[in-house]
């Protein structure tokens, strides 16, 4: 399991997997996302509610509609707890920010949440736009009262 | 500016993106006509931000006839999000010239999940329509917008 973590970050790297992790810009070699940054274009200031700016960017009649854009990624899966015990829940996570960088690809830092156990994980994204990622996470067991480690995989984000 | 836009709002000093409503005839002021001319020059590679603007208010018309008279707040929200995610594809369209980077993709493929989860929501508060109250609305408006033949 530990060799596995340790060559996550390298796997990131080989072309098949760098085909199919494909956001961001390409030309742009780090980049850096707020989980609330999703890209959605704004429209310009002074633009009346429910109209369009000289680009054709719509300004929705009300700012709920933005704010059910602009919160931030959910993602869903599965949680594997090692320490402090063999455990496997459902996991619910909030995307708090994502990086890129040459080689490794986009990595997302996640908040989450599973049966008895909280936890900040690092995912490595393997697949775009479904967003599938794997990765190591640091846990509080809620039972035992310790911290622990674990591994994560998400199958969907929304 | 571009050119077209200072010709449209010379033509029509309000402009024609602000919003119509239901029962003007030219629901969010973009007719079918000008609608389907907007198509062609997305089709064409050729769009500007007049198309994207026609085409968006064309969308808000058609599917507002699919939300209660008068709206509700959720409604509203529900479909201004609807609005809203047609846009941004539209946007990146128009930007992209037909050509989608692989973060238009990401970003087009996220707001319609969005929209698709939020709908699922939005269906359990409100009920589903069955399929029969689906055509018969769709038939509806087909009427409304002056399309005969095909048994209407």
């Amino acid at each position: 399991m530990k060799l596995m973590f340790c060559l996550l970050p390298f796997v990131g790297g080989c072309s098949f997997l760098s085909a199919l992790d494909f956001g961001g810009v390409e030309k742009i070699p780090f980049e850096f996302r707020l989980g609330t940054d999703h890209g959605i274009h704004q429209a310009a200031p002074g633009t009346k509610d429910g109209a369009v700016d000289d680009k054709g960017v719509y300004k929705p009649e009300t700012p709920a509609a933005s704010a059910l854009l602009e919160f931030p990624n959910v993602h869903a899966g599965m949680m594997v707890e090692i320490r402090p015990k063999a455990h496997l829940t459902p996991v619910v996570q909030l995307e708090a920010c994502s990086a890129k960088a040459p080689y490794v690809g986009w990595w997302e830092i996640q908040v989450g949440a599973g049966a008895n156990v909280a936890e900040v994980y690092l995912g490595k994204k393997l697949l775009s736009v479904w967003e599938i990622t794997v990765g190591p996470c640091f846990l509080r067991d809620i039972d035992q009262h310790k911290f622990g480690f674990g591994g994560i995989g998400t199958v969907i984000k929304f | 500016m571009e050119p077209d836009l200072q010709e449209q709002r010379a033509r029509d000093p309000e402009g024609d993106q602000v919003p119509c409503g239901r029962g003007s005839g030219k629901p969010y002021g973009a007719s079918a006509g000008g609608a389907a001319d907007a198509i062609i020059d997305f089709l064409g590679a050729r769009a500007t931000a007049r198309d994207v603007g026609t085409l968006t208010f064309f969308f808000k018309g058609f599917v507002n006839q699919f939300f209660p008279d008068p709206l509700g707040p959720d409604d509203l929200v529900f479909r201004e999000l609807l609005v809203k995610t047609w846009n941004e594809i539209l946007v990146r369209l128009e930007e992209g010239h037909d050509k989608l980077t692989g973060q238009d993709i990401e970003v087009i493929g996220f707001a319609l999940r969005r929209v698709y989860f939020v709908g699922q929501a939005y269906q359990n508060e409100k009920g589903k329509f069955t399929l029969v109250q689906w055509m018969e609305k769709l038939v509806g408006i087909a009427k409304e917008a002056g399309i005969s033949g095909l048994g209407l």
